[in-house]
């Protein structure tokens, strides 16, 4: 129909075709191109970014349309209206924007391809029968709807498939110009294939001459300066985002090369693509030597499992392992390896990144650590200790070997508070409560309980728990070590024993050698009383008697007899066991009492006792008999200190005075003295100058006498040995 | 027993026991002079009479049985009675075997200590005539020539004359002078008498040859 009217045929110069696919291809090229840069950046810049992009690419696509259509040489003269040029110049941009947003967006659904491919194709498809339309031709325009339907269809599967295509080559790799270079040739041929379609479907009838008002014809030389235009546009837009790309690929560089780790990327099988110049410098390799699978063999033979590394690039799952990796000088250090893929939307791997981060020194520590760990264990493992430690929480985390030996129970069984279960019920209450008073305060605390022992015997344990603190002092818990002290106890019971019973042995002894001067004491008034009462009876058998004669004789029979008796008394009193029974009394009477016990001991002895006793003494309280046990006891040694020497005078003293503290006494000899080293220790139990002495007398009247409140000590560098004691007063007693 | 005059001493530390055994041996009538220590007694002027010591063992200074060693020392032979509270045996038989009279324990009874003091008088007076003799003897002994007591030797040895004269190397005539005067010098009666003061003075007898 349309060919049986007159049809204006057009005729193509086939340069002018040609130059309008190369721009085309260009213009293709700066779309996926702006793309990645458009993907790479954020925020103002995208923006910018965009809508340079988006000029660019609209500009290169119209001009290709634009230059298409001077290459369709009609016969008439064909002038263009341009405010309709400019139009589709401005509808060409649009699309592009949608396209360029669209692609660079993080996420591409088919639904938005598709929705995006439509509007992007009815962009192009506006444009080009907007350009069609701005044509002031001597025709009139008439289309062909099939062809017109077709280029459409068309222009929405070049849309697609370069929204997918831009999608797909926007990450800025290695190999993304080649890509690129022959995604853009695709599109730039599909480009120009939809132009010429949509071109063919317009066919021209010779009309009147058209309103020609804003119309202006190409000239040749207009028409060349489209294309210079377009493709300085173009190329000044690539050129700018391969500059801006290459500075920020510096300024990743330079962040990857100052990162304090090996920075790497590999291709999907695990061959090395890119290292960092900290890798390089860290290895000492080349690039060329580093890169591909070079890199395996910088690691440790140990490490250097090449199929586990195979099989962990293929498993495609981030992974980390710790390797050694050889130094440039040869020495190994260990290493933290990090990768992770980067996967297309198919779920391939595209590539791998990962990071190396130098952990020798962590590892050394670790490694010193276990090692000092190692050897703690070792000591207090081999300790003849039980050790405990506790944490800030009061809850045991570790006992020792010795202690699990001991209980014969496991450390889990053991831990936190599970070691309570072997304290003796008795005890525990009174532990808990040392522990957890002293866990307070961080004090260091001892205490003694029973716990059970393998065997099920309750041992006696001494614990001394030390608060312990990390290196910045803060509190960290508590240490603590235990040793059985049950054999320690029972020893201490029977020392105890023994000592109470040597007391006992002691006073015995001294009674013994007292018995014989007792019973001479005793048997000299008997000895009188029997005598004069043998005179009374003869003087009465012999009636010769005179009642003042016999009175005499009696009267010293009674006195004798009194005499005997007090004596006695003293003798019980001496024998007496058991506890001590104070009373108020003089101590100038014990010193008299001892005396008289003594005179015989001191007269077979030739030793002369002297005594000075204050009058105005205070009365004490204290149990006469064991007084008097401390004065036999300093004056017998008195007298067998001064031996058998005939030396000089042999001569006891006794003092008593007043004393701030109360009663001072003071037994002095005229032997030798004491020799001082021997002065610290005289008062010790078992400590003994004497061949046959067993060396508790000095011990026990030290007891006897602190038990009184008082003191006995020796005073150093006196004339012979002087011994002193004081005891308090009554009143001092009192308060 | 025509009273002579006697004296018992007493050594004791105790006054009260000195005291009552002074009226106890006053009783029989004796003299008592009472010591508190040995050192007191041994600075008494002893008299020249039959005495004797009871003493106590145990005593201040000088016990009782060193002042019996020291006595013995001094040759001053008194009879000691010793008394003590508490004797053991062993002291017991040394105070006996240095010449103790008795060794009485006290208290003691009254007739046991009177009985041991006249005992121990009786033989000091004894002692005492005996040695009064044998001096007497010995003064006669002295006044011999030395021939006669040789011959005395030979005499009381059983010799008779002419044995001795053949032993001595002389005639029979002149041994019978020596011997008469001897018998004369020394106021024995018989040979037997002459044998008895040789013996009481201890003079050696010669073997027969």
């Amino acid at each position: 129909m349309i060919s049986a009217i007159a049809v204006l045929t057009g005729s193509y110069d086939y340069d002018e075709v040609a130059r309008s696919v190369l721009i085309a291809i260009v213009a293709s090229y700066a779309a996926l191109d702006l793309t990645g840069r458009v993907t790479a950046v954020k925020g103002g810049i995208r923006l910018a970014w965009l809508i340079a992009g988006a000029i660019a690419m609209g500009f290169g696509i119209w001009a290709m349309h634009f230059k298409g259509m001077l290459a369709f040489r009609l016969p008439v003269p064909v002038e263009y209206h341009w405010p309709t040029v400019l139009a589709s110049l401005l509808v060409a941009i649009l699309a592009s924007a949608v396209a360029l947003y669209l692609a660079s967006r993080q996420k591409m659904g088919l639904v938005a391809a598709f929705t995006g491919s439509i509007f992007i194709s009815a962009g192009i498809a506006g444009m080009h029968y907007i350009g069609m339309a701005a044509m002031r031709l001597p025709a009139i325009t008439r289309y062909s709807p099939l062809l017109v339907t077709f280029s459409i269809l068309l222009a929405m599967l070049f849309s697609l498939v370069a929204l997918l295509f831009a999608f797909d080559l926007r990450e800025e790799t290695r190999w993304s110009v080649p890509r690129r270079l022959a995604s853009a040739t695709f599109m730039g041929v599909a480009v120009s294939a939809m132009h010429y379609t949509g071109m063919s479907a317009a066919s021209f009838i010779p009309a009147s001459p058209p309103d020609l008002s804003h119309a202006v014809s190409i000239p040749p030389i207009g028409n060349s300066g489209v294309v210079i235009a377009a493709l300085i546009v173009l190329l000044a837009a690539v050129t700018t985002s391969s500059v801006d790309r290459r500075r920020s690929e510096d300024q990743l560089r330079l962040v990857l090369d100052a990162l304090p780790a090996l920075v790497w990327s590999k291709s999907p099988d695990g061959s090395a693509d890119f290292l960092n110049q900290r890798f390089l410098e860290y290895t000492g390799l080349s690039v060329e030597e580093g890169l591909g699978w070079g890199w395996m063999k910088e690691f440790h033979p140990e490490d250097r499992a090449e199929e586990e590394w195979r099989a962990a690039f293929a498993a495609g799952e981030p992974f980390e392992r710790e390797a050694q990796l050889r130094r440039a000088d040869g020495a190994y250090r260990w290493f933290l390896l990090r990768a992770v893929p980067l996967r297309d939307e198919l779920g391939n791997v595209v590539e791998w990144y990962g990071t190396s981060i130098d952990i020798e020194e962590r590892k050394r520590t670790e490694a010193e650590l276990r090692e000092s760990e190692a050897r703690f264990r070792l000591v207090a493992d081999s300790a003849p200790v039980m050790i405990w430690m506790s944490g800030t929480d009061t809850l045991c985390t570790y006992f020792n070997k010795p202690w699990l030996d001991f209980t014969g129970r496991s450390l889990d069984r053991e831990l936190g508070n599970g070691w309570a279960e072997g304290v003796d019920p008795e005890d525990f209450q009174r532990c808990l409560h040392t522990y957890t008073q002293a866990f307070d305060r961080r004090e260091t605390f001892r205490m003694e309980y029973r716990l059970r022992r393998h065997d099920g015997e309750f041992r006696w344990v001494h614990d001394i728990g030390v608060p312990r603190f990390d290196l910045d002092g803060s509190f960290a818990g508590y240490i603590g070590s235990c040793i059985d002290v049950s054999e320690q106890k029972r020893a201490e019971e029977q020392l105890r024993q023994a000592q109470e019973d040597l007391a006992r042995v002691t006073r015995l002894v001294t009674m013994g050698e007292l018995a014989a001067a007792i019973a001479h004491e005793v048997n000299q008034p008997l000895t009188a009383i029997v005598t004069n009462g043998q005179f009374c009876l003869r003087r009465l058998d012999a009636a010769t008697s005179s009642p003042d004669e016999l009175r005499a004789a009696i009267t010293q029979i009674v006195n004798d007899g009194t005499r005997a008796s007090s004596v006695i008394a003293r003798i019980r009193d001496l024998l007496k066991k058991g506890a001590p029974n104070r009373t108020e009394l003089d101590v100038n009477q014990v010193i008299q009492d001892v005396t008289i016990l003594l005179r015989n001991q001191l007269t077979r002895s030739r030793v002369s006792l002297r005594t000075e006793l204050a009058s105005d003494l205070p009365r004490v309280t204290a149990d006469s008999v064991q007084l008097q046990q401390v004065l036999i006891n300093l004056i017998m040694n008195a007298i067998e200190a001064m031996g058998t020497s005939t030396n000089g005078r042999r001569e006891v003293l006794i003092r008593s005075a007043k004393d701030p503290d109360g009663v001072l006494v003071q037994v002095q000899d005229s032997g030798p003295g004491i020799e001082p080293e021997l002065e610290n220790r005289i008062f010790e139990p078992f400590f003994t100058t004497k061949a046959k002495g067993i060396g508790m007398g000095l011990s026990i009247s030290h007891s006897i006498i602190e038990s009184h409140g008082g003191r006995l000590w020796t005073v150093p560098g006196s004339a012979g040995a002087l011994f002193e004691f004081t005891l308090p007063t009554v009143e001092a007693g009192v308060s | 027993m025509n009273e002579p005059e006697s004296i018992v001493f007493v050594v004791d530390d105790d006054p009260s026991v000195r005291c009552a055994i002074e009226r106890l041996i006053g009783t029989v009538g004796l003299q008592v002079e009472l010591f508190g220590s040995a050192q007191e007694f041994l600075a008494s002027n002893l008299p020249n009479v039959p005495s004797c010591l009871v003493l106590d063992i145990r005593l201040p200074g000088i016990s009782g049985l060193n002042l019996q060693r020291q006595l013995a020392k001094a040759n001053i032979q008194i009879p000691i009675i010793f008394i003590t509270a508490h004797g053991d045996i062993t002291m017991t038989v040394r105070a006996m075997k240095a010449g103790a009279v008795e060794f009485l324990t006290k208290p003691f009874r009254d007739q046991d200590l009177l009985d041991a003091i006249q005992l121990a008088l009786e033989g000091d007076r004894i002692r005492r005539q005996r040695e009064a003799e044998i001096a007497a003897l010995r003064e006669r002994f002295d006044s011999l020539t030395p021939r006669e007591r040789e011959v005395l030797s030979w005499v009381v040895s059983g010799l008779l004359s002419k044995q001795i004269a053949d032993a001595i190397g002389t005639s029979e005539a002149s041994v019978k002078v020596h011997r008469s005067q001897l018998m004369r010098k020394m106021a024995a009666d018989s040979l037997a008498d002459l044998v008895r003061m040789a013996e009481k003075m201890g003079i050696p007898i010669p073997k027969k040859p």
